[in-house]
């Protein structure tokens, strides 16, 4: 929550009077307000949105929200394959107070995560094939060969397509400027996808008439293209391929969202153990026979997925994976070593990365951070621990990122030690102070902290953008990692009304999202 | 001189396997003083798949696959080799020389080098390490001097103690007990080298030691070896036994090399079913003088 209460929202929305809108709507002083613009009050998008809630009234509001509460639960349930009484527990609740953003501010926004999608993609097919930007002198060679995610075994083996990330996930946040900023990339599996799908889901069932009212853009074709694009990477342009996804399991926090996700696009969710390669060729179990795989869509860590090549340790892999994709008999979204991207220290040589294969700037800019592989840039994380989020470069290492700020005198020496005796393992990323959103909290709209999460899946020859995103709300300032905690459905708001209202026909519920 | 090297590995499962998936590192790479004339792997059961790949180090890899039940599985490797004799390597490069160049170069060429300086799954350079290996790294001394000197602290301060350790054994514990087998001792050699910053790299392979002009017997020759090479610059990786206390002259036979065991592990492999398992391996290496193809 804001600390302090510098400025008070005026009679835009006193008006109402409906009781929604406390006496005052307090903003961060010095950070952006998604709702609120100091100068001139609520900002233009936001009003169709705040006229329905007003005239819908508090009461009305808290019945809807109840009721977005039951459907989750009834959603828990109907995924619960297990049988567990509780149901599956989704982390997290429901905000019903959408984050709205205006179509040409999200237009601006899509085109970024796109490019990035589409440098990343380079850089990926680079690390794993010629490596000419480590020769170069464009990529340390460090920040890749020290990466745990740089999976050796992977080299050289392709998806038989151009390009080979097929989904992309940003984590956005916009800065007091009111510019969006990349926190972090999820290049291995799109984690919150099955999330916002919901969120949508739940929304639309709450607020129909406000869909249309608010002009908000559409998922469906989204979703469409997420099933066409990924049948592009079928192995040997078979038709109708046979999609499966790959899920660690009941008992992780986030099978719920798998099971939700694939049910909605109509592919197999599997574990490990559901599957089985023979003949060089993987293959689904059934009681009685075995049926050809041809795509995966994994949910599980590029590591944990082949025990034969990669870790051992893991239970939840299938042994002979790689060598069915490196024999081209299978294709993995995103491929096996791609979490070699999931690297902050590659924040700081994107921007020449991209003028050099783009011949672009980067649209949207990453927060400041510094690898300490280089000597200046070491001194300067070392000199700044307090005001900076320490990284290691990839996420299995032993130490999480944690606020400098936050750590004892002790403590910083320990991370002072660390960063000394291996510099290539280490980032420092700025702390940087987000945006904040009205949010529903007991009753009243009161503004949030909020970092936003963008999907781009990869079609015939370019990324298309989810209109949309999994917004997530925090009660105090964050960073780059935050527990999953409250989300709220993203709206993308046209000025015109939408042309788009065709709807996705989905397996088994008779709405669109 | 040229071997015939003849590897088997015998797994007894106590249950049925109904299928399992490996992973064989144990047909020789070819090099410049080494040539792998011909090798073939006789697997029993057939296997139901087969496919041979050079692997990110260079070395050949192969996949195979047994599809049927079966309590035994058999793997034999044979291979001849042909390695010739290197002539005494001379050079007065200083170590910290050599650290300069792998910490300071730009040549593309030494990349597939410099990744050797680096931490691997099974070695991480710790201050204990370091703390080590400091007594031979004294000021300008020549690398081969410095190595060979590690190399017989090594030999001289560890014991050689099969089954001391498994391959799990993590490098602290075999450098706190100062116990354990050629495996440990290249990977200690290896985390002082690196720690110290130079490019060391993990070397599987086997040992002759039937040669007639040969009486002392070499610790290794009944299993499968391992040692380590270090890179010095205008001379190439040069290869040191710590096992042994010895730099290989001409009858070490090198299969495969990486940063450490876990990239070079012979035979490894998934089964399906199996309960307990029984393993024997067996190793063999005879001078051959004529080759019969």
């Amino acid at each position: 929550m804001p600390k302090t209460s510098s400025e008070i929202a005026d009679s835009v929305l006193h008006h109402h009077g409906t009781g929604i809108m406390p006496e005052g709507y307090a903003i961060e002083p010095g950070s952006y307000d998604e709702m609120w613009d100091p100068k001139n009050g609520v900002r233009a998008h936001w009003h169709p949105f705040f006229s329905a809630i007003e005239n819908m009234g508090s009461k009305e509001l808290a019945r809807r929200h109840r009721e977005a509460r039951l459907l989750l639960r009834e959603n828990g349930v109907t995924y619960n394959v297990h049988g567990d009484p509780d149901g599956l527990h989704r982390p997290g609740e429901l905000d019903p107070i959408p984050l709205l953003l205006q179509a040409n501010d999200w237009n601006h926004i899509a085109r970024g995560v796109s490019q990035r999608a589409e440098l990343l993609n380079l850089v990926l097919k680079d690390i794993y094939g010629p490596q000419t930007l480590i020769r170069e002198g464009r990529l340390p060679f460090e920040l890749i060969y020290n990466h745990a995610g740089f999976l050796r075994p992977c080299k050289d083996v392709f998806l038989p397509a151009e390009h080979q990330l097929r989904v992309y996930a940003a984590n956005l946040a916009r800065g007091p400027d009111g510019q969006m900023w990349v926190l972090y990339d999820h290049t291995q599996v799109p984690s919150g996808l099955g999330y916002a799908l919901e969120n949508r889901t739940a929304m639309s069932r709450i607020m129909p008439t406000l869909f249309n009212d608010c002009n908000v853009r559409c998922l469906a074709d989204f979703f469409r293209t997420f099933q066409t694009g990924l049948s592009e990477i079928a192995p040997h342009n078979i038709e109708n391929p046979r999609t499966v996804v790959l899920a660690p399991g009941p008992f992780n926090a986030t099978y719920f969202e798998h099971a939700y996700l694939s049910a909605y696009l109509g592919h197999t969710l599997v574990q490990g153990d559901d599957l089985t390669v023979r003949d060089g060729r993987v293959w689904l179990k059934s009681i009685d026979s075995l049926h050809p795989v041809d795509i995966i869509l994994r949910h599980i860590n590029d590591d944990f997925c082949d025990p034969l090549e990669l870790s051992e340790e893991s239970q939840l892999g299938v042994a002979g994976l790689l060598n069915a994709a490196r024999n081209g008999y299978v294709a993995i979204a995103n491929p096996l070593g791609s979490s070699v991207l999931e690297n902050p220290g590659l924040i700081p040589f994107l921007p020449g990365i991209a003028r050099h294969l783009l011949g672009e700037d980067l649209i949207l800019p990453s927060v400041a951070t510094w690898w300490c592989g280089q000597a200046r840039e070491m001194n300067y994380v070392l000199d700044h621990l307090d005001s900076l989020v320490l990284c290691p470069i990839d996420q299995q290492s032993v130490t999480p990122r944690v606020f400098g700020a936050l750590l004892s005198r002790a403590e910083r020496e320990v991370w002072r030690d660390r960063i000394r005796a291996n510099p290539t393992r280490y980032a420092g990323m700025e702390r940087v102070s987000f945006a904040t959103a009205p949010s529903l909290i007991n009753g009243h709209i009161e503004s949030r902290y909020t970092t936003l999460t963008a999907f781009a899946v990869f079609h015939q020859n370019a990324y298309s953008v989810m209109p949309g995103g999994l917004t997530r709300r925090s009660s105090e300032f964050v960073g780059p990692t935050h527990t999953f905690v409250h989300s709220k459905d993203t709206w993308i708001i046209d000025d015109h009304h939408a042309r788009n209202t065709r709807q996705l026909a989905p397996t088994h519920r008779n709405f669109g999202v | 001189m040229n071997y015939r090297i003849t590897h088997q590995t015998h797994y007894e499962y106590t249950e049925t396997v109904s299928l399992c998936h490996n992973q064989a590192r144990l047909s020789p790479r070819s090099f410049f003083n080494q040539t792998c004339l011909n090798s073939h792997i006789d697997i029993d059961p057939q296997p139901a798949s087969f496919r041979e790949r050079i692997d990110f180090f260079g070395n050949r890899a192969a996949y195979f696959s047994i599809e049927q039940p079966h309590n035994i599985l058999s793997v034999t490797a044979t291979s001849d080799v042909h390695i010739a004799s290197q002539t005494q390597l001379t050079s007065d490069m200083p170590w910290e020389t050599v650290c300069h160049i792998l910490k300071t170069t730009t040549d593309p060429a030494l990349l597939p080098v410099r990744q050797f300086v680096l931490d691997s799954p099974k070695v991480y350079t710790e201050p204990e390490l370091t703390k080590y290996a400091e007594p031979s790294f004294s000021k300008d001394r020549p690398l081969i001097e410095t190595v060979s000197d590690l190399t017989q602290r090594i030999y001289n301060d560890f014991e050689y103690v099969p089954g001391f350790t498994t391959i799990s054994t993590p490098l602290s514990d075999v450098f706190k007990h100062r116990k354990g087998v050629c495996q440990d001792f290249a990977h200690l050699a290896i985390g002082c080298l690196r720690a110290m910053g130079l490019a060391a790299r993990y070397i599987s392979g086997y040992l002759e030691t039937l040669s007639s002009s040969d009486k002392e017997h070499l610790i290794g020759a009944d299993a499968s070896h391992a040692w380590f090479s270090v890179y010095l610059p205008n001379h190439g990786w040069i290869d040191f036994d710590p096992t042994n206390n010895l730099i290989p002259p001409d009858r070490h036979v090198t299969l495969a090399w990486g940063r450490d065991f876990a990239d070079v592990t012979p035979l490894k492999g998934v089964v399906i079913g199996g309960g307990q398992h029984a393993l024997t391996v067996s190793v063999t290496v005879e001078p051959i003088l004529c080759l019969i193809k």
